[in-house]
């Protein structure tokens, strides 16, 4: 992968950070050599010295109007954002050359190359240090190593060639300042607490130093540029993997939709379908159910019984299309269908007095116990309720004369905790595993009650699974069964979306709140019809 | 008990109208019927029922949402005001939620569709006669 060059907005921002440096750099000399003159007492030459730092204040200064006056800092380069062209511009291209096109440009656009900029701001710098070094005592002090630092710096806000032009030039730099302080053509100052006098026109000494501070550049120079340029090609290949990645979303945003419409589409028909079976039965349930209650006449017992079980396999028949309804139902939920805030408890109050009569009947006692202050859950409302109704409607089926069936209510840590228990026949061990399946129904439960659809726990299962919840089943044959189901706790304002899907009143009339397409028509009528207010 | 309201049972079912009818007529009820939702309309202006039998699907999906709607805003107010008994199966099976939410007690079962009750086919018909003779009692309150 072809390393990709610095951003060249993000080198103007180097720049201005450079700049910034300077500022420091040039105060930091001058307070340094006050302080090495008068406060340690070293014999400096404090005049030319601080004439450097002034120097170097005065060209960052020109350098920083520059930057204005171009917008190549400031606010200026911000404002002109970032050139399309710079991104694509390869490596060959250096050392820059400054983009005419940009000249002259109507929208306010940097008037220089940057590259070409930092080049330069580096050359006035190796020189500043070049002189301050010669104030110092030259090759006798090592603060030569100073111009590593700059040919790091270069390494990083410019291209390969340009890094080894610059160390070249310091090299070319210190070489002559020593090589014409030890040719005496250039007077040598020294410093004598250096402990180092007269060590400048010692040719062996020069020639190691010189040779020691150029590799070390080189080398610098090389290990520098080799670790930018690693991070450029990763920086490189994140930039291609996200940009992948974004049109990889597109696409599969693009998937999910149409998985989404054909998902309608199936839901559609599953309800459809299931109409159309539901229509018929029911009408043959509702004229055989006239005949039996002897509403068209006296019939002979034997035409009774056999109606009695055209009508029980009637009734089967409209459980099994309810049920699988209600497992297909149960299947598609989704995280941002319907769901909202529930309260279980609200449901419980709800679901069982349905069945009441029944647990009567059986002479079954029905216990609820609800923790006070229970949370509630995020859920979809009618899940919550097919839920509860299948597992009850279970206890109460499966549990003889004189038993109980009972409901608790709980939170246990971030979980709400429903469990449904049954003094009931319980459920032989090697079932356990099967109980869930589709169709699946125990030896003793089909003993106990013929009719079942075996999809009652399916569609349990399958709404647990929905809302991200655990279920759980503990039983003894002939002592009971207990069904424990956990779902997340709903936390107003905590992360989770509350989709108000719901109506409230307020004051006398009511406001709506309608989700995406499908039962549209309906919701929207039933408003205006409660508009109305007359019932 | 006799009575002798007149009840309007709408579906486009035959057989399902041909059972209320049985087991309406047994009780003395007299039974009009209409297979849409624009043949209800009319027989509410010609028969004048006491009582509206009506499933919601129909044939078009929701004509029955439509007929209550129409019904409610007609200007003469003793047809506006002839209480409605919803039979469908539309609850088992869309999943449409006719009631409001189960949490809000501000509301009871029906406030959303003006009318007074809603029963999941197949209705039996001990259930059918009580909400029938129900929601005929209720009416003049």
């Amino acid at each position: 992968m072809e390393a990709r060059p610095l951003e060249l907005s993000e080198l103007r921002d180097r720049l201005r950070w450079f700049i910034s440096l300077r500022w420091m750099a040039a105060a930091g000399v001058a307070a340094i050599v006050a302080g090495l003159r008068w406060l340690v007492g070293i014999d400096l030459q404090v005049l030319p010295l601080l004439g450097i730092a002034l120097t170097i204040a005065l060209y960052n200064l020109a350098f920083w109007l520059f930057a204005r006056v171009t917008g190549d800092g400031g606010q200026g380069s911000r404002d002109g954002g970032r050139d399309p062209s710079e991104s694509r511009q390869g490596r060959g291209d250096w050392p820059p050359t400054p983009r005419r096109g940009a000249l002259g440009a109507r929208t306010r656009r940097p008037l220089t190359d940057p590259r070409l900029v930092a080049n330069v701001q580096i050359a006035f710098d190796l020189v500043a240090l070049t002189f301050l070094l010669h104030f110092v005592g030259g090759v006798e002090n090592p603060f030569f190593l100073y111009y590593v630092f700059h040919v790091i710096i270069a390494s990083i806000l410019l291209s390969r060639k340009a890094t080894y032009l610059q160390a070249t030039f310091a090299a070319v730099l210190f070489a002559s300042l020593a090589v014409l302080e030890a040719a005496g053509l250039v007077p040598h100052v020294s410093i004598p607490q250096l402990g180092a006098a007269g060590l400048y026109d010692d040719s062996l000494y020069v020639a190691a130093v010189l040779a020691s501070l150029t590799s070390t550049l080189y080398f610098s120079a090389f290990m520098a540029t080799s670790i930018v340029r690693g991070l450029r090609v990763r920086e490189a290949q994140v930039m291609e993997l996200k940009e992948a990645l974004e049109k990889e979303e597109v696409k599969l945003k693009e998937a999910y939709d149409r998985l989404q419409e054909v998902d309608r589409f199936k839901s559609r028909y599953m309800r459809k379908a299931s109409h159309e079976l539901r229509a018929p039965l029911s009408s043959i349930q509702s004229l055989i159910t006239v005949a039996l209650e002897g509403f068209t006449g006296n019939i002979p017992s034997e035409t009774r019984e056999i109606l009695s079980r055209a009508s029980t396999r009637t009734r089967e028949l409209l459980d099994l299309v309810s049920d699988l309804l209600a497992l297909s139902r149960a299947r598609e939920i989704r995280p941002e269908q319907a769901r909202q805030p529930v309260s279980l408890a609200a449901i419980a109050a709800e679901v069982m007095p349905l069945f009441q009569a029944q647990a009567v009947d059986k002479g079954l006692t029905m216990a609820v116990s609800v923790q006070p202050d229970l949370p509630q859950t995020w859920a979809d409302p009618e899940g919550m309720e097919e839920l509860l109704s299948n597992l009850v409607s279970n206890a109460i089926k499966y549990t003889p004369a004189g038993g109980e069936a009972r409901v608790t209510l709980a939170a246990w840590e971030a979980e709400l905790i429903l469990s449904v228990s049954d003094t009931g026949i319980g459920i032989e061990p090697q079932d356990l595993p099967h109980l869930f399946e589709e169709f699946f129904r125990s030896r003793q439960a089909r003993e106990m009650i013929h009719e079942g659809t075996g999809l009652g726990l399916s569609i349990v299962k399958a709404i647990v699974d929905a809302h991200g919840g655990r279920i759980e089943v503990r039983s003894r044959p002939g002592e009971g069964t207990t069904f424990v189901v956990a779902l997340p706790v709903w936390v107003e304002g905590r992360g989770l979306r509350v989709k108000d899907v719901g109506l409230r009143v307020e004051g006398g009339g009511l406001r709506g709140k309608e989700e995406g397409a499908g039962q549209e028509t309906g919701k929207t009528l039933l408003l205006r019809s409660a508009n109305h207010g007359r019932f | 008990m006799q009575h002798t309201d007149k009840i309007l049972a709408i579906d486009d079912d035959l057989d399902l109208v041909q059972a209320t009818r049985i087991v309406l007529e047994s009780r003395g009820y007299r039974v009009v019927s209409a297979g849409s939702a624009e043949e209800g309309l009319k027989k509410v202006a010609e028969d004048k029922p006491d009582l509206i039998l009506l499933d919601v699907m129909l044939p078009t999906g929701t004509q029955g949402f439509h007929f209550a709607w129409n019904l409610r805003n007609n200007p003469d107010p003793a047809l506006r005001d002839i209480p409605i008994i919803v039979v469908s199966a539309i609850h088992s099976t869309t999943g449409l939620r006719l009631y409001p939410e189960v949490s809000d007690p501000l509301y009871q079962p029906g406030e959303f569709l003006p009318v007074q009750c809603f029963l999941d086919k197949p209705v039996p018909p001990q259930v059918l006669l009580r909400e029938v003779e129900k929601a005929l009692l209720a009416r003049g309150k």
